[in-house]
């Protein structure tokens, strides 16, 4: 979709200090902390992060569609002039569908069981558009077809049951596309799939985001994902983003520990003829009910040091403006400390752990 | 769709056979009981027993007493109920039937549309002080029994209240719907309102539980992402799925209650209906009406069995298949 001029230089979605926190029995949980980040038209952004790190939520809230009176949302998110988060319920609907839409993690879940494919496309399109429900069903089948439905005229007519995981995943796709949206918020849209639907699916949603001009944001836990089809890659670890960039650079010269954790954990193919043991994080993301003033990967990163009782800002790279992480490793210092952790993630050597957890001061 | 009606219906009917066939067994082939002296009833004479021997094949085999029990019964529907001499079995069930269907299908649109709204209320108002209140109310109404209440109804309105607040309620009985509407709608009022208490309880409760998980359903959550109203997604999509489950219990209530289970309203609000028949045969050991109204209950769970089938399989495309 074309966007108008005056947009096309400026960010098409800017998010600022987006902080999402949740009353609970055991106190108020922060699931989402200070996140700010811009989308600008044709951008393809990558969340990533662990379970739990507020991904998902910090995607949700854009549009506030996460229904509950515990929870809190608070700070800005600019579309088009106006901040989705004060925005009226009803402007609200305008948008949600029509602008910005929504590609869920289960499509089997995603689609109301009760309906055929093509109704679901139907009120999609008429939920925005003045169209009778012939004409919709016609554009359903058309739409269908563009995400590579093999009989589309015949599939329309099939309910969510009747479809495999990566065809329902197509049709939410197409239900997704119907109004044309500037922005497509997916939340783990190839994670329910086997391998080869992933890529399908994954090729599938760059093809129509080429074509389309729409700008993609994009949550995942796989970092192999995010390396195939993202430009721009966000880094969140408990409710925060502690790096950001594009793609090739964060890849490349990842700057934060938890990156470095992130990448070191992706299974290689064997490059050495022994058992090669698989590298993870040692411990677990802390609770989001713990209020810690300082970094919150101190507790298990190797690299601890006195300072990390401070929360660290996001700052970018001298040379990558583009490109910041939080952390308050002296930025001398990461490259070698960097070749470090990968490398040592290499093989299963026992050593390794203790390597590890010797660490640098 | 069709097919699956016409094989649902067609299992209906094996149904209905089977349980006529049991039905019948029990009454005719317990060891040790002599039909013709049950069915006679106590102290018939000798010239009674003779021509209920005849008259039901006694001394021909199972499946032709059976068959004479059946013919007896709906082709030429002259079973005599031998404890009230010379009434007939079928005419009395078709006489109560009416007002049996009356009470329950009054009583089940109140029922089904008070639990609706209320489910709705408490479902959507989660958390808020109007769910715990609704939902204890509800546990209230599945708890206080239909006798009870119907008494302390009639008490009221019958009794101490009678000439002041409820002197438009008419006496205990029935006015034909044909005869006079007003009065049916008058006579059957109470009765309605207090068999519904109890299934208002348990189709609000139940439908609370459906209406809150779909909330938390993705479906939901994706349905709202499309920019639809509220209230289309709480109606198409929320509680489209969320009554599927009330439905089935819904039907499945209304078979059994039909088939005479509305028994208790029936004696305490004085309706004559098949439920209060069945009452009566049993209070007389009254063999020809109680296998008669065995029947005609066991044909109205099976019908309703089926209708609920067959609308469950229109409401929930997944059922339609299997």
């Amino acid at each position: 979709m074309p966007n108008s001029p005056e947009t096309n230089c400026d960010a098409l979605l800017t998010v600022e200090a987006l902080t999402v926190s949740v009353r609970t029995r055991e106190g108020t949980a922060n699931i989402v902390r200070d996140v700010s980040f811009t989308v600008a038209p044709g951008d393809f952004v990558g969340i990533v992060g662990e379970s739990g790190s507020g991904k998902t939520m910090t995607l949700m809230n854009l549009l506030r569609l996460t229904h509950d009176p515990n929870l809190t949302v608070s700070g800005h998110v600019w579309f088009g002039g106006e901040d989705l988060l004060t925005l009226s319920e009803k402007r609200l609907q305008e948008i949600r569908g029509g602008q910005i839409a929504v590609i869920f993690q289960d499509a089997m879940t995603a689609l109301t069981p009760v309906y055929t494919v093509g109704w679901h496309i139907a009120e999609q399109l008429r939920a925005h558009q003045n169209t009778s429900q012939k004409a919709a069903h016609s554009r359903a089948i058309e739409l269908l077809k563009e995400v590579g439905i093999p009989a589309p005229e015949v599939r329309v007519n099939a309910y969510p049951h009747e479809l495999s995981g990566g065809m329902r995943q197509r049709a939410v796709i197409a239900m997704a596309l119907a109004c044309e949206p500037s922005i497509l918020l997916a939340d783990e849209p190839t994670t329910a799939l086997d391998v080869t639907t992933q890529a399908q699916i994954l090729d599938l949603m760059q093809q129509l985001q080429s074509r389309h001009g729409s700008a993609v944001i994009f949550v995942t836990h796989d970092v192999g994902v995010v390396a195939q089809a993202a430009n721009k890659v966000m880094v969140m670890y408990s409710g925060r983003i502690v790096e950001q960039g594009p793609t090739q650079d964060v890849l490349a010269t990842p700057q934060h520990p938890y990156t470095w954790g992130l990448l070191g954990s992706i299974p290689k193919r064997g490059a050495t003829r022994r058992t090669v043991r698989l590298v993870s994080i040692p411990g677990v993301p802390p609770s989001p009910l713990t209020t810690h003033d300082g970094c919150a990967f101190a507790d298990r990163c190797a690299f601890v040091h006195e300072r990390c009782v401070e929360q660290p800002p996001l700052v970018a790279l001298a040379k990558h403006p583009d490109h910041s992480d939080a952390c308050w490793l002296p930025r001398s210092d990461r490259e070698s400390l960097r070749a470090r952790v990968l490398v040592s993630a290499q093989p299963a050597d026992p050593n390794d752990t203790a390597k590890r957890d010797q660490g640098p001061a | 769709m069709i097919g699956f009606i016409l094989r649902r219906l067609g299992s209906a009917v094996l149904v209905l056979f089977t349980t006529s066939a049991i039905a019948f067994l029990i009454f005719f082939a317990t060891p040790g009981i002599d039909p013709a002296a049950r069915i006679a009833g106590r102290g018939a004479s000798a010239q009674t027993l003779a021509q209920v021997r005849s008259s039901f094949g006694l001394d021909k085999p199972l499946p032709v007493q059976y068959l004479l029990m059946m013919k007896h019964l709906f082709v030429t529907r002259d079973l005599n109920s031998f404890v009230n001499r010379g009434e007939m079995v079928v005419p009395q069930i078709v006489q109560a039937a009416p007002i049996t269907l009356s009470l329950v299908i009054g009583s089940a649109i109140i029922a089904v549309a008070s639990s609706f709204a209320l489910g709705l209320i408490s479902a959507l108002y989660k958390g808020r002080v109007v769910d715990p209140i609704i939902m204890t109310l509800a546990v209230l109404g599945i708890s206080i029994p239909v006798f009870w209440l119907g008494e302390v109804a009639n008490l009221i309105t019958q009794g101490t209240l009678h000439h002041s607040a409820f002197s438009w309620v008419p006496p205990l009985g029935y006015t034909p719907l044909t005869q006079d509407p007003i009065q049916w709608a008058l006579h059957l009022l109470f009765p309605w309102l207090t068999m519904a208490v109890m299934y208002v309880g348990i189709y609000s409760r139940v439908l609370r539980a459906e209406l809150v998980a779909a909330f938390n359903e993705d479906f939901v959550q994706a349905a709202r992402a499309k920019g639809i109203t509220e209230r289309r997604v709480v109606l198409r999509h929320a509680l489209r799925c969320a009554l599927i489950p009330v439905i089935s219990l819904f039907g499945l209530d209304l078979g059994v209650l039909v088939g005479g289970a509305a028994l208790l309203t029936e004696v305490v609000f004085g309706l004559p209906g098949v439920g209060f028949l069945t009452y009566q045969a049993l209070e007389n050991v009254d063999l020809s009406m109680i296998m008669g109204t065995t029947i005609y209950a066991a044909f109205f769970v099976v019908l309703m069995n089926a209708l609920v089938d067959i609308l469950h399989a229109k409401l929930d495309p997944r059922i339609r298949h299997a």
